[in-house]
Protein backbone atom coordinates (compact mmCIF):
# COMPACT_ATOMS: atom_id res chain seq x y z
CA UNK A 1 0.00 0.00 0.00
CA UNK A 2 1.16 3.22 -0.93
CA UNK A 3 1.32 6.06 1.84
CA UNK A 4 -1.82 7.87 -0.01
CA UNK A 5 -3.75 4.52 0.11
CA UNK A 6 -3.21 4.19 3.30
CA UNK A 7 -3.87 7.70 4.22
CA UNK A 8 -7.45 7.43 2.45
CA UNK A 9 -8.39 4.14 3.34
CA UNK A 10 -7.50 5.37 7.21
CA UNK A 11 -9.90 8.31 6.32
CA UNK A 12 -12.90 6.19 4.70
CA UNK A 13 -12.89 3.94 7.93
CA UNK A 14 -13.14 6.64 10.45
CA UNK A 15 -16.18 8.21 8.09
CA UNK A 16 -17.71 4.81 7.98
CA UNK A 17 -17.62 4.44 11.25
CA UNK A 18 -18.98 7.68 12.19
CA UNK A 19 -22.16 6.83 9.95
CA UNK A 20 -22.51 4.28 12.15
CA UNK A 21 -22.27 5.83 15.23
CA UNK A 22 -25.19 8.75 13.62
CA UNK A 23 -27.16 5.98 12.29
CA UNK A 24 -27.37 4.27 15.81
CA UNK A 25 -28.32 7.84 17.24
CA UNK A 26 -30.79 8.27 14.73
CA UNK A 27 -32.35 5.11 15.71
CA UNK A 28 -32.56 5.21 19.16
CA UNK A 29 -34.41 8.95 18.60
CA UNK A 30 -36.89 6.73 16.21
CA UNK A 31 -37.54 4.87 19.09
CA UNK A 32 -38.28 7.92 21.24
CA UNK A 33 -40.33 9.44 18.35
CA UNK A 34 -42.19 6.31 18.20
CA UNK A 35 -42.99 5.99 22.53
CA UNK A 36 -44.37 9.89 21.76
CA UNK A 37 -47.29 8.68 19.95
CA UNK A 38 -50.43 8.05 22.50
CA UNK A 39 -51.27 4.08 22.60
CA UNK A 40 -48.54 1.48 21.70
CA UNK A 41 -47.47 -0.41 18.52
CA UNK A 42 -49.49 -3.04 19.88
CA UNK A 43 -52.63 -0.62 19.83
CA UNK A 44 -51.42 0.58 16.62
CA UNK A 45 -51.65 -2.80 14.89
CA UNK A 46 -54.95 -3.90 16.49
CA UNK A 47 -56.46 -0.56 14.86
CA UNK A 48 -55.21 -1.10 11.44
CA UNK A 49 -56.15 -4.98 11.53
CA UNK A 50 -59.46 -4.03 12.47
CA UNK A 51 -59.75 -5.27 15.73
CA UNK A 52 -60.40 -4.20 19.13
CA UNK A 53 -59.89 -7.59 21.03
CA UNK A 54 -58.11 -7.02 24.61
CA UNK A 55 -56.78 -10.99 24.27
CA UNK A 56 -55.49 -10.13 20.51
CA UNK A 57 -53.70 -6.76 21.63
CA UNK A 58 -52.23 -8.86 24.69
CA UNK A 59 -50.72 -11.26 22.66
CA UNK A 60 -49.54 -8.77 20.02
CA UNK A 61 -47.49 -6.84 23.28
CA UNK A 62 -46.03 -9.80 24.15
CA UNK A 63 -45.00 -10.83 21.22
CA UNK A 64 -43.95 -7.42 20.19
CA UNK A 65 -41.94 -7.12 23.66
CA UNK A 66 -43.93 -4.27 24.78
CA UNK A 67 -44.41 -5.42 28.25
CA UNK A 68 -40.62 -5.45 29.28
CA UNK A 69 -38.71 -2.76 30.59
CA UNK A 70 -37.94 0.31 28.18
CA UNK A 71 -34.26 -0.41 27.70
CA UNK A 72 -34.59 -3.90 26.74
CA UNK A 73 -37.24 -2.84 24.00
CA UNK A 74 -34.96 -0.19 22.72
CA UNK A 75 -32.41 -3.44 22.38
CA UNK A 76 -35.28 -5.62 20.62
CA UNK A 77 -36.06 -2.41 18.34
CA UNK A 78 -32.72 -2.11 17.30
CA UNK A 79 -32.26 -5.56 16.43
CA UNK A 80 -34.76 -5.51 14.55
CA UNK A 81 -33.97 -2.54 12.22
CA UNK A 82 -30.40 -4.32 12.28
CA UNK A 83 -32.17 -7.10 10.28
CA UNK A 84 -34.12 -4.70 8.40
CA UNK A 85 -37.55 -5.60 9.95
CA UNK A 86 -39.56 -1.98 9.93
CA UNK A 87 -42.75 -3.83 10.71
CA UNK A 88 -45.72 -4.51 8.54
CA UNK A 89 -47.99 -2.30 6.89
CA UNK A 90 -51.91 -3.61 7.14
CA UNK A 91 -53.15 -0.46 4.96
CA UNK A 92 -50.58 -1.68 1.88
CA UNK A 93 -50.89 -6.00 2.88
CA UNK A 94 -46.81 -5.76 2.38
CA UNK A 95 -43.88 -5.15 4.87
CA UNK A 96 -42.95 -1.53 5.03
CA UNK A 97 -39.12 -2.57 4.18
CA UNK A 98 -40.32 -4.00 0.88
CA UNK A 99 -42.35 -1.51 0.46
CA UNK A 100 -40.15 1.42 0.89
CA UNK A 101 -37.28 -0.71 -1.56
CA UNK A 102 -39.91 -1.24 -3.92
CA UNK A 103 -40.30 3.27 -4.07
CA UNK A 104 -36.55 3.69 -3.86
CA UNK A 105 -35.67 3.21 -7.43
CA UNK A 106 -37.59 6.01 -8.54
CA UNK A 107 -35.94 8.35 -5.81
CA UNK A 108 -32.64 7.47 -6.40
CA UNK A 109 -33.19 8.31 -10.09
CA UNK A 110 -34.54 11.84 -9.10
CA UNK A 111 -32.41 12.48 -6.92
CA UNK A 112 -29.07 11.41 -8.74
CA UNK A 113 -30.95 13.34 -11.88
CA UNK A 114 -31.55 16.68 -10.11
CA UNK A 115 -27.74 16.38 -8.56
CA UNK A 116 -26.34 16.02 -12.03
CA UNK A 117 -27.89 18.54 -13.28
CA UNK A 118 -27.77 20.99 -10.90
CA UNK A 119 -23.85 20.32 -10.91
CA UNK A 120 -23.30 20.42 -14.63
CA UNK A 121 -25.45 23.34 -15.06
CA UNK A 122 -23.97 25.57 -12.49
CA UNK A 123 -19.96 24.66 -13.32
CA UNK A 124 -21.11 26.08 -16.67
CA UNK A 125 -23.35 29.34 -15.34
CA UNK A 126 -20.66 29.65 -12.28
CA UNK A 127 -17.54 29.75 -14.80
CA UNK A 128 -19.36 32.21 -17.00
CA UNK A 129 -20.13 34.55 -14.09
CA UNK A 130 -16.63 34.38 -12.90
CA UNK A 131 -15.28 34.82 -16.55
CA UNK A 132 -17.42 37.84 -16.83
CA UNK A 133 -17.43 38.84 -13.23
CA UNK A 134 -19.22 42.38 -12.48
CA UNK A 135 -20.33 42.57 -16.52
CA UNK A 136 -23.83 41.79 -17.93
CA UNK A 137 -24.06 38.32 -18.10
CA UNK A 138 -22.51 37.56 -14.37
CA UNK A 139 -25.15 40.36 -13.31
CA UNK A 140 -27.96 38.39 -15.42
CA UNK A 141 -27.10 35.14 -14.08
CA UNK A 142 -26.79 36.53 -10.28
CA UNK A 143 -30.35 37.74 -10.65
CA UNK A 144 -31.74 34.28 -12.65
CA UNK A 145 -30.19 32.33 -9.70
CA UNK A 146 -31.45 34.71 -7.05
CA UNK A 147 -35.06 33.78 -8.06
CA UNK A 148 -34.07 30.55 -8.21
CA UNK A 149 -33.07 30.67 -4.57
CA UNK A 150 -36.03 32.47 -2.95
CA UNK A 151 -39.04 30.39 -5.17
CA UNK A 152 -40.96 27.47 -3.34
CA UNK A 153 -40.02 24.62 -4.81
CA UNK A 154 -43.79 22.86 -5.06
CA UNK A 155 -44.98 26.39 -6.67
CA UNK A 156 -42.38 25.98 -9.37
CA UNK A 157 -43.50 22.55 -10.12
CA UNK A 158 -47.01 23.39 -10.06
CA UNK A 159 -46.20 26.46 -12.66
CA UNK A 160 -44.02 24.29 -14.92
CA UNK A 161 -47.08 22.04 -15.37
CA UNK A 162 -49.08 24.92 -16.32
CA UNK A 163 -46.87 25.87 -18.69
CA UNK A 164 -45.42 22.69 -20.14
CA UNK A 165 -48.06 20.36 -19.62
CA UNK A 166 -50.65 22.37 -19.99
CA UNK A 167 -50.45 25.24 -22.24
CA UNK A 168 -47.72 24.12 -24.46
CA UNK A 169 -47.96 20.24 -23.91
CA UNK A 170 -44.92 20.05 -24.25
CA UNK A 171 -44.35 17.53 -20.92
CA UNK A 172 -46.09 14.46 -19.05
CA UNK A 173 -47.10 16.25 -16.11
CA UNK A 174 -47.41 13.25 -13.86
CA UNK A 175 -46.45 9.92 -13.11
CA UNK A 176 -43.07 7.79 -14.18
CA UNK A 177 -44.02 6.34 -17.69
CA UNK A 178 -47.17 6.32 -19.75
CA UNK A 179 -49.75 3.85 -17.70
CA UNK A 180 -51.64 3.56 -20.95
CA UNK A 181 -49.09 2.49 -23.32
CA UNK A 182 -46.44 0.66 -21.56
CA UNK A 183 -43.17 0.40 -23.55
CA UNK A 184 -40.29 -1.75 -23.18
CA UNK A 185 -36.41 -1.58 -23.43
CA UNK A 186 -35.19 1.56 -25.39
CA UNK A 187 -38.69 3.37 -25.71
CA UNK A 188 -39.35 2.85 -22.10
CA UNK A 189 -36.21 4.31 -20.74
CA UNK A 190 -37.18 6.93 -23.05
CA UNK A 191 -40.16 7.90 -22.08
CA UNK A 192 -38.97 7.74 -18.20
CA UNK A 193 -36.58 10.42 -19.15
CA UNK A 194 -39.98 12.23 -20.65
CA UNK A 195 -41.47 11.59 -17.35
CA UNK A 196 -38.10 13.17 -15.42
CA UNK A 197 -37.24 15.85 -17.03
CA UNK A 198 -39.85 18.64 -14.66
CA UNK A 199 -39.70 16.73 -11.49
CA UNK A 200 -35.91 16.80 -11.80
CA UNK A 201 -35.72 20.63 -13.01
CA UNK A 202 -37.97 21.42 -10.28
CA UNK A 203 -35.79 19.83 -7.69
CA UNK A 204 -32.68 21.06 -9.21
CA UNK A 205 -33.39 24.67 -9.40
CA UNK A 206 -32.76 25.69 -4.96
CA UNK A 207 -29.52 23.74 -5.21
CA UNK A 208 -28.55 25.13 -8.77
CA UNK A 209 -28.52 28.25 -7.22
CA UNK A 210 -26.88 27.97 -4.33
CA UNK A 211 -23.56 25.88 -6.41
CA UNK A 212 -23.89 28.77 -9.29
CA UNK A 213 -22.76 31.47 -6.09
CA UNK A 214 -20.10 28.82 -4.99
CA UNK A 215 -18.59 27.61 -8.39
CA UNK A 216 -18.56 31.46 -9.12
CA UNK A 217 -16.36 32.22 -5.54
CA UNK A 218 -13.96 29.87 -5.97
CA UNK A 219 -13.32 30.07 -9.63
CA UNK A 220 -13.11 34.02 -8.99
CA UNK A 221 -10.29 32.93 -5.80
CA UNK A 222 -8.27 30.48 -8.30
CA UNK A 223 -7.63 32.40 -11.25
CA UNK A 224 -6.66 35.16 -8.87
CA UNK A 225 -4.43 32.28 -7.13
CA UNK A 226 -0.28 32.28 -7.36
CA UNK A 227 -0.47 28.80 -8.75
CA UNK A 228 -2.72 29.94 -11.63
CA UNK A 229 -0.29 33.01 -12.39
CA UNK A 230 2.94 30.51 -12.05
CA UNK A 231 1.24 28.26 -14.13
CA UNK A 232 0.63 31.07 -16.88
CA UNK A 233 4.34 32.20 -16.53
CA UNK A 234 5.51 28.67 -17.45
CA UNK A 235 3.56 28.70 -20.54
CA UNK A 236 0.68 26.64 -19.37
CA UNK A 237 -2.08 26.81 -22.26
CA UNK A 238 -5.41 28.66 -20.96
CA UNK A 239 -7.78 25.30 -21.27
CA UNK A 240 -5.06 23.42 -19.29
CA UNK A 241 -5.22 25.97 -16.69
CA UNK A 242 -8.86 25.76 -15.96
CA UNK A 243 -9.29 22.31 -16.37
CA UNK A 244 -6.32 21.02 -14.54
CA UNK A 245 -6.02 23.80 -11.69
CA UNK A 246 -9.02 25.99 -11.79
CA UNK A 247 -11.91 23.62 -12.16
CA UNK A 248 -10.40 20.56 -9.76
CA UNK A 249 -10.09 23.67 -7.05
CA UNK A 250 -13.00 24.59 -7.55
CA UNK A 251 -14.88 21.14 -7.37
CA UNK A 252 -13.64 20.51 -3.78
CA UNK A 253 -15.78 22.85 -2.35
CA UNK A 254 -18.60 21.85 -4.80
CA UNK A 255 -18.45 18.37 -3.71
CA UNK A 256 -18.64 19.35 0.27
CA UNK A 257 -21.67 21.53 -0.47
CA UNK A 258 -23.53 18.58 -2.47
CA UNK A 259 -22.55 16.32 0.42
CA UNK A 260 -23.99 19.03 3.16
CA UNK A 261 -27.44 19.45 1.10
CA UNK A 262 -28.27 15.19 0.41
CA UNK A 263 -30.76 15.77 3.34
CA UNK A 264 -32.74 18.92 2.03
CA UNK A 265 -32.62 17.09 -1.37
CA UNK A 266 -34.60 14.26 0.16
CA UNK A 267 -36.17 16.77 2.12
CA UNK A 268 -37.36 18.36 -0.78
CA UNK A 269 -38.64 15.00 -2.92
CA UNK A 270 -41.69 14.77 -0.97
CA UNK A 271 -42.84 18.06 -1.91
CA UNK A 272 -41.29 16.85 -5.95
CA UNK A 273 -43.26 13.83 -5.83
CA UNK A 274 -46.18 15.15 -4.36
CA UNK A 275 -46.78 17.42 -7.28
CA UNK A 276 -45.08 15.34 -9.81
CA UNK A 277 -46.75 11.83 -8.98
CA UNK A 278 -43.65 10.64 -9.08
CA UNK A 279 -43.70 6.97 -7.49
CA UNK A 280 -40.99 7.41 -4.95
CA UNK A 281 -40.49 7.47 -1.28
CA UNK A 282 -41.46 11.07 -1.31
CA UNK A 283 -44.88 10.10 -2.63
CA UNK A 284 -45.11 7.58 0.18
CA UNK A 285 -44.54 9.73 3.06
CA UNK A 286 -47.00 12.06 1.41
CA UNK A 287 -49.61 9.35 1.71
CA UNK A 288 -48.49 8.07 4.89
CA UNK A 289 -49.10 11.56 6.25
CA UNK A 290 -52.55 10.90 5.56
CA UNK A 291 -53.32 7.98 6.83
CA UNK A 292 -51.63 8.92 9.87
CA UNK A 293 -49.15 6.15 9.32
CA UNK A 294 -46.56 6.93 12.22
CA UNK A 295 -44.53 3.68 11.94
CA UNK A 296 -44.38 4.04 8.24
CA UNK A 297 -43.31 7.94 8.48
CA UNK A 298 -40.29 6.90 11.04
CA UNK A 299 -39.10 4.18 8.98
CA UNK A 300 -39.35 6.20 5.77
CA UNK A 301 -37.05 8.76 8.25
CA UNK A 302 -34.78 6.22 9.16
CA UNK A 303 -33.83 5.12 5.71
CA UNK A 304 -33.94 8.39 4.61
CA UNK A 305 -31.04 8.73 7.00
CA UNK A 306 -29.41 6.33 5.58
CA UNK A 307 -29.61 7.24 2.14
CA UNK A 308 -28.18 10.71 3.25
CA UNK A 309 -25.33 8.81 5.00
CA UNK A 310 -24.37 6.31 2.37
CA UNK A 311 -24.45 8.94 -0.49
CA UNK A 312 -22.16 10.96 1.65
CA UNK A 313 -19.69 7.80 1.83
CA UNK A 314 -19.52 8.20 -1.68
CA UNK A 315 -18.98 12.11 -1.83
CA UNK A 316 -16.11 11.13 0.98
CA UNK A 317 -14.58 9.17 -1.42
CA UNK A 318 -15.14 11.89 -4.49
CA UNK A 319 -13.52 13.85 -1.90
CA UNK A 320 -10.32 11.93 -0.91
CA UNK A 321 -9.76 11.25 -4.73
CA UNK A 322 -10.19 15.24 -5.25
CA UNK A 323 -7.78 16.43 -2.66
CA UNK A 324 -3.85 16.03 -1.75
CA UNK A 325 -3.78 13.35 0.62
CA UNK A 326 -2.09 15.46 3.55
CA UNK A 327 -5.16 17.04 3.82
CA UNK A 328 -7.76 14.08 4.24
CA UNK A 329 -8.84 14.39 7.90
CA UNK B 1 -23.38 55.06 -2.89
CA UNK B 2 -26.37 53.59 -3.67
CA UNK B 3 -27.36 50.18 -2.18
CA UNK B 4 -29.63 48.88 -4.06
CA UNK B 5 -30.17 44.96 -2.55
CA UNK B 6 -30.79 46.32 0.57
CA UNK B 7 -33.16 49.61 -0.28
CA UNK B 8 -35.52 46.99 -2.58
CA UNK B 9 -35.35 44.22 0.14
CA UNK B 10 -36.25 46.95 2.82
CA UNK B 11 -39.05 48.08 0.77
CA UNK B 12 -40.57 44.38 -0.16
CA UNK B 13 -40.09 43.58 3.89
CA UNK B 14 -41.67 46.91 5.01
CA UNK B 15 -44.32 46.55 2.20
CA UNK B 16 -45.05 43.03 4.17
CA UNK B 17 -44.87 44.20 7.60
CA UNK B 18 -47.36 47.23 6.01
CA UNK B 19 -50.09 44.44 4.86
CA UNK B 20 -49.92 42.51 7.79
CA UNK B 21 -50.38 44.78 10.14
CA UNK B 22 -53.60 46.42 7.76
CA UNK B 23 -54.92 43.05 7.05
CA UNK B 24 -58.03 43.13 9.67
CA UNK B 25 -58.39 46.89 8.81
CA UNK B 26 -59.11 46.59 4.70
CA UNK B 27 -60.39 42.79 4.86
CA UNK B 28 -62.59 43.14 8.68
CA UNK B 29 -64.37 39.97 7.44
CA UNK B 30 -62.86 36.76 7.92
CA UNK B 31 -61.07 35.51 4.86
CA UNK B 32 -62.31 32.20 5.48
CA UNK B 33 -65.83 33.14 4.18
CA UNK B 34 -67.68 33.28 1.24
CA UNK B 35 -67.78 36.52 -0.51
CA UNK B 36 -68.21 35.88 -4.54
CA UNK B 37 -69.13 33.64 -6.52
CA UNK B 38 -66.52 30.78 -7.29
CA UNK B 39 -63.16 31.10 -9.71
CA UNK B 40 -63.26 35.03 -10.57
CA UNK B 41 -60.62 35.69 -12.63
CA UNK B 42 -58.27 38.36 -11.33
CA UNK B 43 -59.68 41.79 -13.02
CA UNK B 44 -62.89 40.04 -13.73
CA UNK B 45 -64.77 41.78 -10.87
CA UNK B 46 -63.12 45.07 -9.48
CA UNK B 47 -64.42 44.43 -6.01
CA UNK B 48 -62.07 41.42 -6.20
CA UNK B 49 -59.08 42.47 -7.86
CA UNK B 50 -56.74 39.10 -6.95
CA UNK B 51 -59.86 37.01 -8.16
CA UNK B 52 -61.53 34.34 -6.59
CA UNK B 53 -60.55 30.65 -5.22
CA UNK B 54 -62.96 27.35 -5.44
CA UNK B 55 -65.46 28.20 -2.56
CA UNK B 56 -65.87 31.97 -3.20
CA UNK B 57 -63.06 33.37 -1.05
CA UNK B 58 -61.52 36.82 -1.97
CA UNK B 59 -58.12 35.77 -3.17
CA UNK B 60 -56.94 39.40 -2.29
CA UNK B 61 -57.93 39.12 1.57
CA UNK B 62 -56.10 35.82 1.92
CA UNK B 63 -52.95 37.35 0.67
CA UNK B 64 -53.22 40.24 3.43
CA UNK B 65 -54.08 37.67 6.15
CA UNK B 66 -51.71 35.12 4.79
CA UNK B 67 -48.74 37.77 5.48
CA UNK B 68 -49.74 37.96 9.32
CA UNK B 69 -49.32 34.33 9.14
CA UNK B 70 -46.63 33.92 7.27
CA UNK B 71 -44.46 36.50 8.81
CA UNK B 72 -45.36 35.92 12.99
CA UNK B 73 -44.39 32.31 12.21
CA UNK B 74 -41.30 33.12 10.06
CA UNK B 75 -39.88 35.49 12.47
CA UNK B 76 -41.22 33.48 15.76
CA UNK B 77 -39.63 30.33 15.09
CA UNK B 78 -36.22 32.35 13.21
CA UNK B 79 -35.81 34.09 16.37
CA UNK B 80 -36.13 31.04 19.02
CA UNK B 81 -33.41 29.20 16.68
CA UNK B 82 -31.44 32.33 16.72
CA UNK B 83 -31.57 32.95 20.54
CA UNK B 84 -30.87 28.41 21.00
CA UNK B 85 -28.33 28.26 18.25
CA UNK B 86 -26.73 31.43 19.68
CA UNK B 87 -26.60 30.53 23.01
CA UNK B 88 -25.15 27.01 22.10
CA UNK B 89 -22.77 27.95 19.84
CA UNK B 90 -21.35 30.97 21.85
CA UNK B 91 -20.96 28.13 24.79
CA UNK B 92 -19.10 25.91 22.04
CA UNK B 93 -16.88 28.17 20.31
CA UNK B 94 -15.85 29.95 23.96
CA UNK B 95 -14.92 27.28 26.10
CA UNK B 96 -14.64 24.50 23.55
CA UNK B 97 -14.01 21.14 25.12
CA UNK B 98 -17.19 18.69 25.55
CA UNK B 99 -19.51 21.48 24.83
CA UNK B 100 -17.71 21.69 21.73
CA UNK B 101 -17.89 17.88 20.65
CA UNK B 102 -21.41 17.29 21.59
CA UNK B 103 -22.33 20.35 19.34
CA UNK B 104 -21.10 18.74 16.91
CA UNK B 105 -21.81 15.55 17.12
CA UNK B 106 -25.36 16.78 17.01
CA UNK B 107 -25.29 19.15 14.49
CA UNK B 108 -24.05 16.12 12.47
CA UNK B 109 -27.12 14.53 13.21
CA UNK B 110 -29.38 17.20 11.90
CA UNK B 111 -27.48 17.00 8.63
CA UNK B 112 -28.41 13.23 7.83
CA UNK B 113 -31.28 13.50 9.07
CA UNK B 114 -33.71 14.92 6.34
CA UNK B 115 -35.21 17.68 8.19
CA UNK B 116 -38.20 18.65 6.06
CA UNK B 117 -38.91 14.64 6.57
CA UNK B 118 -38.14 14.96 10.28
CA UNK B 119 -40.36 18.16 10.85
CA UNK B 120 -42.82 16.39 8.87
CA UNK B 121 -42.71 13.19 11.74
CA UNK B 122 -43.10 15.68 14.23
CA UNK B 123 -46.11 17.34 12.85
CA UNK B 124 -48.05 13.77 12.49
CA UNK B 125 -47.19 13.32 16.00
CA UNK B 126 -47.26 15.82 17.99
CA UNK B 127 -50.47 17.29 15.42
CA UNK B 128 -49.93 20.31 13.58
CA UNK B 129 -50.80 23.95 15.44
CA UNK B 130 -49.29 27.45 15.12
CA UNK B 131 -47.51 26.00 18.12
CA UNK B 132 -46.21 22.86 17.45
CA UNK B 133 -45.08 24.23 13.80
CA UNK B 134 -43.02 26.87 15.28
CA UNK B 135 -41.63 24.48 17.29
CA UNK B 136 -40.59 21.96 14.92
CA UNK B 137 -39.27 24.55 12.21
CA UNK B 138 -37.46 25.83 15.20
CA UNK B 139 -35.71 22.46 16.22
CA UNK B 140 -34.08 21.97 12.84
CA UNK B 141 -32.93 25.66 12.29
CA UNK B 142 -31.01 25.99 15.60
CA UNK B 143 -28.05 24.06 14.83
CA UNK B 144 -27.00 25.65 11.58
CA UNK B 145 -26.82 29.00 13.69
CA UNK B 146 -25.07 27.56 15.97
CA UNK B 147 -22.02 26.06 13.94
CA UNK B 148 -22.54 30.24 12.66
CA UNK B 149 -21.82 31.36 16.38
CA UNK B 150 -19.51 28.75 17.56
CA UNK B 151 -17.14 29.42 14.65
CA UNK B 152 -17.51 33.29 14.91
CA UNK B 153 -16.49 33.13 18.59
CA UNK B 154 -13.42 30.83 17.61
CA UNK B 155 -12.12 33.52 16.03
CA UNK B 156 -13.17 36.28 18.63
CA UNK B 157 -11.96 34.57 21.50
CA UNK B 158 -8.71 35.06 20.37
CA UNK B 159 -8.34 38.60 19.75
CA UNK B 160 -6.07 41.22 22.12
CA UNK B 161 -9.59 42.57 23.06
CA UNK B 162 -10.92 39.61 24.40
CA UNK B 163 -7.79 38.41 25.79
CA UNK B 164 -6.85 41.96 27.71
CA UNK B 165 -10.45 41.49 29.13
CA UNK B 166 -9.25 38.27 30.63
CA UNK B 167 -5.89 39.29 31.97
CA UNK B 168 -8.24 42.40 34.16
CA UNK B 169 -10.20 39.63 35.20
CA UNK B 170 -13.61 39.50 33.19
CA UNK B 171 -16.22 36.52 33.92
CA UNK B 172 -16.35 34.37 30.77
CA UNK B 173 -20.06 34.92 30.92
CA UNK B 174 -19.57 38.75 30.96
CA UNK B 175 -17.05 38.38 28.05
CA UNK B 176 -19.22 36.85 25.65
CA UNK B 177 -22.12 38.91 26.33
CA UNK B 178 -20.69 42.24 26.31
CA UNK B 179 -17.22 41.87 24.50
CA UNK B 180 -17.61 38.90 22.22
CA UNK B 181 -21.34 39.24 21.31
CA UNK B 182 -21.77 42.41 19.75
CA UNK B 183 -18.86 41.87 17.62
CA UNK B 184 -20.88 38.73 15.96
CA UNK B 185 -23.84 40.89 15.67
CA UNK B 186 -23.45 41.35 11.90
CA UNK B 187 -23.12 37.43 11.45
CA UNK B 188 -26.07 36.90 13.10
CA UNK B 189 -28.54 39.81 11.72
CA UNK B 190 -27.81 38.71 8.35
CA UNK B 191 -28.09 34.90 8.67
CA UNK B 192 -31.13 35.37 11.05
CA UNK B 193 -33.04 37.27 8.33
CA UNK B 194 -32.19 34.65 5.65
CA UNK B 195 -33.39 31.86 8.39
CA UNK B 196 -37.13 33.93 8.24
CA UNK B 197 -37.10 33.66 4.60
CA UNK B 198 -36.35 29.74 5.01
CA UNK B 199 -39.06 29.35 7.71
CA UNK B 200 -41.23 31.51 6.27
CA UNK B 201 -40.77 29.01 2.93
CA UNK B 202 -40.88 26.11 4.83
CA UNK B 203 -44.48 26.60 6.78
CA UNK B 204 -45.79 27.24 3.15
CA UNK B 205 -44.36 23.61 2.08
CA UNK B 206 -46.10 22.10 5.18
CA UNK B 207 -49.20 23.90 5.04
CA UNK B 208 -49.41 22.93 1.04
CA UNK B 209 -48.78 19.15 2.23
CA UNK B 210 -52.14 19.61 4.76
CA UNK B 211 -49.83 20.22 7.44
CA UNK B 212 -50.32 23.30 8.50
CA UNK B 213 -52.73 24.68 11.37
CA UNK B 214 -56.39 23.77 10.08
CA UNK B 215 -57.46 27.28 11.37
CA UNK B 216 -55.17 29.33 9.72
CA UNK B 217 -55.30 31.13 6.30
CA UNK B 218 -51.75 30.50 4.89
CA UNK B 219 -49.98 31.07 1.68
CA UNK B 220 -49.38 27.87 1.45
CA UNK B 221 -52.57 26.27 2.31
CA UNK B 222 -54.52 28.40 -0.45
CA UNK B 223 -51.58 26.79 -3.18
CA UNK B 224 -52.59 23.55 -1.74
CA UNK B 225 -56.20 23.85 -2.31
CA UNK B 226 -56.11 25.37 -5.60
CA UNK B 227 -54.14 22.44 -6.88
CA UNK B 228 -57.04 20.62 -7.58
CA UNK B 229 -58.33 23.27 -9.97
CA UNK B 230 -54.57 24.33 -11.58
CA UNK B 231 -56.14 23.33 -15.04
CA UNK B 232 -58.98 25.40 -15.54
CA UNK B 233 -58.02 28.50 -13.20
CA UNK B 234 -54.26 28.69 -11.92
CA UNK B 235 -53.87 31.99 -10.75
CA UNK B 236 -55.65 30.25 -7.90
CA UNK B 237 -52.23 28.92 -6.91
CA UNK B 238 -50.32 31.76 -8.46
CA UNK B 239 -51.11 34.61 -6.83
CA UNK B 240 -49.98 33.02 -3.52
CA UNK B 241 -47.01 31.61 -5.10
CA UNK B 242 -45.66 35.12 -6.13
CA UNK B 243 -46.52 36.62 -3.11
CA UNK B 244 -44.13 33.81 -1.15
CA UNK B 245 -41.89 34.35 -3.98
CA UNK B 246 -41.60 38.21 -3.24
CA UNK B 247 -41.18 37.33 0.17
CA UNK B 248 -38.39 35.46 0.22
CA UNK B 249 -36.81 37.29 -2.78
CA UNK B 250 -37.50 40.44 -0.07
CA UNK B 251 -35.63 38.67 2.74
CA UNK B 252 -32.42 37.49 0.93
CA UNK B 253 -32.16 40.76 -0.45
CA UNK B 254 -32.23 42.28 2.72
CA UNK B 255 -30.14 39.96 4.06
CA UNK B 256 -27.46 40.32 1.42
CA UNK B 257 -27.66 44.26 1.78
CA UNK B 258 -27.08 43.86 5.66
CA UNK B 259 -24.25 41.73 4.79
CA UNK B 260 -23.04 44.32 2.56
CA UNK B 261 -23.26 47.20 5.08
CA UNK B 262 -22.74 45.47 8.10
CA UNK B 263 -19.17 43.80 6.91
CA UNK B 264 -16.91 46.88 6.32
CA UNK B 265 -13.79 44.10 5.82
CA UNK B 266 -15.42 43.23 2.79
CA UNK B 267 -14.47 39.39 2.93
CA UNK B 268 -17.06 38.22 0.00
CA UNK B 269 -16.10 37.82 -2.99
Amino acid sequence: MTPRARRIARFLARRLAQGVALLLCIAVLDFALLHAVPGDAADAIAGEAGTADPGYVATLRHQLGLDQPLPVQLGLYLGRLAQGNFGYSFRYGQSVASLILERLPATLLLMAASIGFAVAASLVLGTLSARFANRWPDRLITLVTLFFYATPLFWFGLMAIVLFGVHLGWLPTGGMYDVARPRTGLAFALDVARHLVLPAFTQACFFLAIYTRLVRTSMLQAYGSDYVRFARAKGVGELRIALRHVLRNALTPLVTMVGLNLGTLLGGAVLTETVFSWPGIGRLMYDAVFQRDVNLLLSILVLGSVIVIVANLLVDMLYAALTPAVELR
Amino acid sequence: MIRLPLVIGGLIVLALVAMAASAGWIFPDDPMTMVAEPLLWPGQDPAFPLGTDSLGRDIAAGIFHGARASLAIGFISSSAALALGTLVGAVAGYRGGRVDDGLMRISELFQAIPQFMLIIVLLVIFRPSVATIILAISIVGWPAIARLVRAEFIVLREREFVQSCRVIGMSGPAIMLTQILPNALPVLIVSGTIQVATAILMEAALSFLGLGDPNLLTWGGMIGMGRDQLREAWFVVAVPGLALLITALGLNLLGDGLNDLLDPRGRRA
